[in-house]
């Protein structure tokens, strides 16, 4: 089996502040990978590490077997593609051109037809056709959100990272989002994975392959999600009560109680 | 033929519709300078009288011909070269400053050039000793050198944007600081002449000095356009967006500055400082083109050209013999237009 | 109370303080200069009185105190200066004089100047550079009377000498002095007189400001305009607006004047100074090489002066003469031009002259 992403060891920190601490974590081939965790916790640091915006001070990422340090980054934007939080810019495009920017770490000096199909497609394929060449400034959060994952999706690249992709869908949109991502990567002909970090716990459990609980610092568990979901695991990063039931007999879904007080 | 999809084609359409109007704008461009060589306050020279000269219907004098080859055209080339030049660096520096707020001259470029100008006429200083060269070759050479100042300074704090324009402007105050002491310890001649200077006039350089000028923007364009997808990148989202399109945010900014530091002080070394230009044509160009930098870059090229060849002929030939300096003609016909772009754009509100 | 009407309240002792205040300080002013016997204007029009000469004086140009030194003001009574008197051998009695302003523009320093406590101080008027009024403004409240005198305009020069006259009881030196220009102007208005106008050459004159492809030239209100006309000459530009303006190469070569000059006053010539790196001639150059000009007359005939800022100030009469030979060489052949020059500093600064004062491109 190909491990498309090997995190080894890696550290952290923001001045005094240790946020990742020797973690170690793999992404295989065509699987959809959620990261949970609290505020804080990292998840946004860790996916920043994954893609060169952050350097950690100690470990080794490999992406395709290959350092990710020892690629410029262009090769790294090939293997790998980054949607953040939120994107909101005071100069604007039309959406078929923020999608094409996708294509760049393909593109050369021309645009070919080739590359313009595959925006096309993409926004098809996300239902964004109606959008195609209204202002990115004036789309809604939700749909930004949206046009930056068409984004990434037409970058081609083996790893999706997303980072809170359905923190501005409605949820609709939500479980069309992460349908979406499924299919993409269950192609077996062609191994693509995503590595999203989530909030919405119940999201992670349905649709996720694998989940890892980020706490304080290090992958405190990795498996199915029947397997990490527990109701102890959840206690103890998230300090809630709750309860976990079978849906359908196909995913679990967690029903949060209440919040655990601190026992003197 | 493989049929390509709805969208697609539209893109395309939309791409070459753009293009339409950039060439429209540059055949308008070169009306202009058609017009502006038949202008100018020679009294055998009208517009009628040079048309059939140009067009090789009559034979110039030597007089005739000094003025149109060796006054008129270099000075209009000069508006054209000088206007692509301000026009590209000013959107270049929009870009990678993610800042629609600032213009060639902000980052030191401007400053680093009245120093230079300021060290040739108040205290006699300057790096060659050719007469007439001195203060241009001073200008460009101290533009240059505060630029890559602000640029390793800018780099100790951080690579951001913002980095950048808070070191630009804390040495444009000390720049400013020296030549303001010069200013007050100069003789009432020597502070006139530099007031003179900084009026910013297209009629300095000869033929041979703009061709030069020419030469070096046009050899930078190239890059400059070429970077036209990162800047895409930066300007849409940021740094980190940039990064994961595959954009390198602190290697392209230094690029980006050093490029348009270049551009802009190889034509204000010459002209004196003109401004305006640099702020308004890419604002101008994006009201058309939108922010895509592949097609801003040259759009803002083609406004920045005419906005100047338009100033500059305005300026010599309103009031002729009197000219008016092409700054400050760029300023009073461009101030109220620019205004009224701004405020018919309603912009995001937030 | 409630707070809207403590806050009128407020505004209305403010406004009532601040009349008072006013009103008081102008009675002051008016009471200060309603007394005395010696009564003058001055060139920004405004009117001093003096119950006597001041024997305390500031003056912060060159000009007025050559124009003391022709009238034979007592030079003693010179207790501040400016940065401009940096030549010893023209002002040996002003070396050890302090000084309260750099130059023209720059601060005025309070202490030194209340130190020399002088009771008028002298500027320019109408200088570009010099904000008057801001010296007035800071000056009349300690009482020092800011006399405004230009010296370098011709229209005023007289009036203005009679402003020093009267203050330091000089009428019968100015008397003579008017009668020496008198003399001077006639014998050149004398040889103009009845010149055919077409005889009159044009006159392009270009500012120190100008660069090679640049030029700037003097225009209407510029005292050379008077000067050029009073010499049998004719300022081309005289009817544009303002003191100077930019123009086009095209227009100066359209107006084909006869002389073109040059205000010198960047150059090394002048009192003491010899033009040792020959910038005249090598500025000339750059002029006959700008591209059309070997069409004009001026470049054609080597017709090119550049005359030292000397002949912008009171020296303009005893200048007058040079000038006009520069014009009319045929009718002042038997003039010694240089003669009037030597005389103006002999006789009024009691000092040999020396050094060059035009340069021209006429044949040497």
């Amino acid at each position: 089996m190909n491990l498309l992403l090997e995190v080894n060891d890696v550290s952290f920190n923001w001045g005094e502040n240790d946020v990742l601490k020797n973690l170690n974590l793999d992404i295989r081939e065509n699987e959809l990978v959620s990261l949970l965790g609290v505020n804080g916790a990292g998840k946004s640091t860790l996916l920043k590490c994954l893609n060169r915006i952050l350097l950690p001070e100690l470990g080794e990422i490999r992406a395709l077997s290959k350092d990710i340090n020892e690629m410029d980054l262009i090769q790294l934007s090939k293997i790998m593609s980054y949607v953040p939080q939120s994107v909101r810019s005071s100069f604007t495009m039309d959406v078929f051109d923020v999608v094409l920017l996708g294509r760049r770490p393909h593109i050369n000096w021309i645009i070919s037809n080739e590359d313009r199909d595959k925006v096309s497609n993409t926004l098809r394929f996300l239902n964004l056709e109606n959008f195609a060449f209204r202002r990115f400034n004036e789309l809604s959060g939700g749909e930004r959100q949206r046009v930056i994952i068409a984004k990434a999706i037409a970058q081609d690249p083996s790893i999706f990272l997303l980072d809170e992709p359905t923190s501005d869908l409605d949820l609709k949109s939500q479980i069309e989002i992460m349908k979406k991502l499924k299919e993409l990567i269950s192609n077996p002909e062609s191994p693509k994975s995503a590595l999203v970090a989530i909030h919405d716990i119940n999201i992670a459990a349905r649709f996720s392959d694998r989940i890892l609980l980020l706490h304080e610092g290090k992958i405190l568990a990795s498996g199915k999600p029947i397997e990490v979901l527990t109701v102890e695991n959840i206690a103890m990063v998230f300090g809630v009560s709750s309860s976990i039931e079978w849906w359908n007999d196909s995913y679990i879904r967690v029903m949060i109680e209440d919040e655990i007080k601190e026992k003197d | 033929m493989i049929t390509m999809d709805p969208l697609s084609v539209q893109h395309i359409e939309k791409g070459k519709n753009q293009l339409i109007m950039i060439i429209l704008l540059s055949i308008s461009t070169f009306l202009l300078a058609i017009y502006a060589l038949g202008q100018g306050s020679s009294s055998n020279l009208d517009m009628w009288t040079t048309a059939k000269i140009l067009f090789g219907i009559d034979d110039p004098s030597d007089l005739q011909s000094d003025i149109i080859w060796k006054l008129r055209f270099p000075r209009i080339l000069m508006a054209v070269i000088g206007g692509v030049a301000l026009a590209t660096a000013g959107s270049l520096m929009q870009g990678c400053l993610a800042n629609p707020l600032v213009s060639p001259l902000t980052l030191g470029v401007a400053s680093g050039a009245a120093l230079g100008a300021a060290l040739a006429i108040v205290l006699g200083i300057t790096i060659v000793d050719i007469p007439n060269l001195g203060i241009v070759v001073n200008a460009f050479l101290f533009s240059l050198i505060v630029v890559y100042i602000i640029i390793q300074l800018g780099n100790l704090r951080s690579i951001s944007a913002e980095s950048y324009i808070l070191v630009g402007i804390a040495i444009t105050f000390i720049t400013g600081a020296i030549v303001s002491t010069m200013q007050y310890f100069a003789t009432d001649a020597q502070l006139s002449q530099l007031t003179h200077w900084s009026f910013g006039s297209l009629s300095r350089p000869e033929l041979i000095d703009v061709l030069w000028i020419g030469v070096v923007v046009i050899g930078l364009m190239p890059q400059a356009i070429r970077w036209s997808w990162d800047l895409n990148a930066l300007t849409l989202g940021g740094d980190d967006f940039a990064i994961s399109t595959g954009v390198d945010p602190s290697v392209i900014r230094r690029n980006i500055l050093v490029l348009s530091a270049l551009m802009t002080s190889v034509v204000i070394a010459f002209t004196g400082l003109i401004g305006f230009v640099g702020l308004a044509a890419p604002h101008m160009a994006r009201q058309i083109v939108g922010n895509d930098f592949r097609k801003l870059i040259p759009c803002s090229a083609v406004f920045g050209s005419f906005l100047m060849l338009f100033a500059d002929t305005l300026g010599r030939t309103l009031f002729a013999p009197i000219v008016i300096p092409v700054g400050i003609m760029l300023s009073v016909i461009g101030g109220p237009f620019f205004m009224y772009l701004l405020l018919k754009d309603k912009g995001v509100k937030s | 109370m409630s707070v809207s009407k403590l806050a009128i309240f407020q505004v209305a002792l403010v406004l009532v303080c601040s009349l008072g205040v006013y009103q008081a300080s102008i009675q002051d002013s008016i009471s200060s200069t309603n007394n005395g016997n010696i009564i003058v204007t001055d060139s920004n029009g405004i009117e001093h009185h003096f119950e006597e000469s001041p024997s305390r004086v500031a003056i912060t140009n060159t000009y007025a105190a050559s124009v003391m030194r022709m009238l034979e003001v007592d030079l003693e009574r010179v207790v501040g200066i400016s940065g401009d008197f940096d030549d010893e051998s023209l002002w040996p009695e002003f070396i050890n004089t302090p000084l309260v302003q750099q130059s023209a523009h720059s601060e005025i320093d309070f202490e030194s100047l209340l130190d020399s406590r002088p009771e008028i101080y002298i500027v320019f008027a109408t200088n570009g550079m010099v904000d008057t009024n801001a010296i007035r403004e800071k000056l009349d409240p300690v009482g020092i009377k800011v006399v405004a005198l230009d010296f370098y305009k011709y229209d005023v020069l007289r009036e203005e000498i009679n402003v020093i006259a009267n203050l330091f009881g000089k009428q019968q030196e100015a008397s003579e002095l008017f009668s020496e220009f008198d003399e001077i102007e006639n014998m050149v208005s004398e040889r103009i007189l009845g010149m055919n106008e077409s005889l009159r050459p044009q006159i392009v004159m270009e500012h120190h400001a100008s660069l090679t492809r640049d030029p700037v030239v003097l225009t209407g209100t510029s005292q050379w305009t008077d000067m050029i006309e009073k010499a049998g000459g004719r300022n081309v530009f005289a009817d544009l607006p303002g003191h100077t303006t930019h123009v086009d190469m095209e227009a100066i070569m359209d107006e084909n004047p006869d002389v073109i000059m040059f205000d010198g006053i960047t150059f090394d010539i002048g009192f003491n100074n010899y033009d040792n790196e020959d910038k005249c001639q090598t500025h000339m150059q750059f002029i006959a090489d700008r591209p059309g000009f070997d069409s004009i007359k001026a470049i054609q005939d080597n017709r090119m002066a550049i005359m030292s800022g000397e002949f912008a100030g009171p020296m303009m009469i005893h200048g007058l003469p040079t000038l006009a030979k520069l014009l009319h060489p045929d009718l002042f052949s038997d003039i010694n031009a240089d003669q009037y020059l030597d005389d103006y500093f002999i006789e009024h600064h009691n000092i040999e002259r020396i050094g060059k004062f035009v340069c021209t491109s006429f044949g040497g």
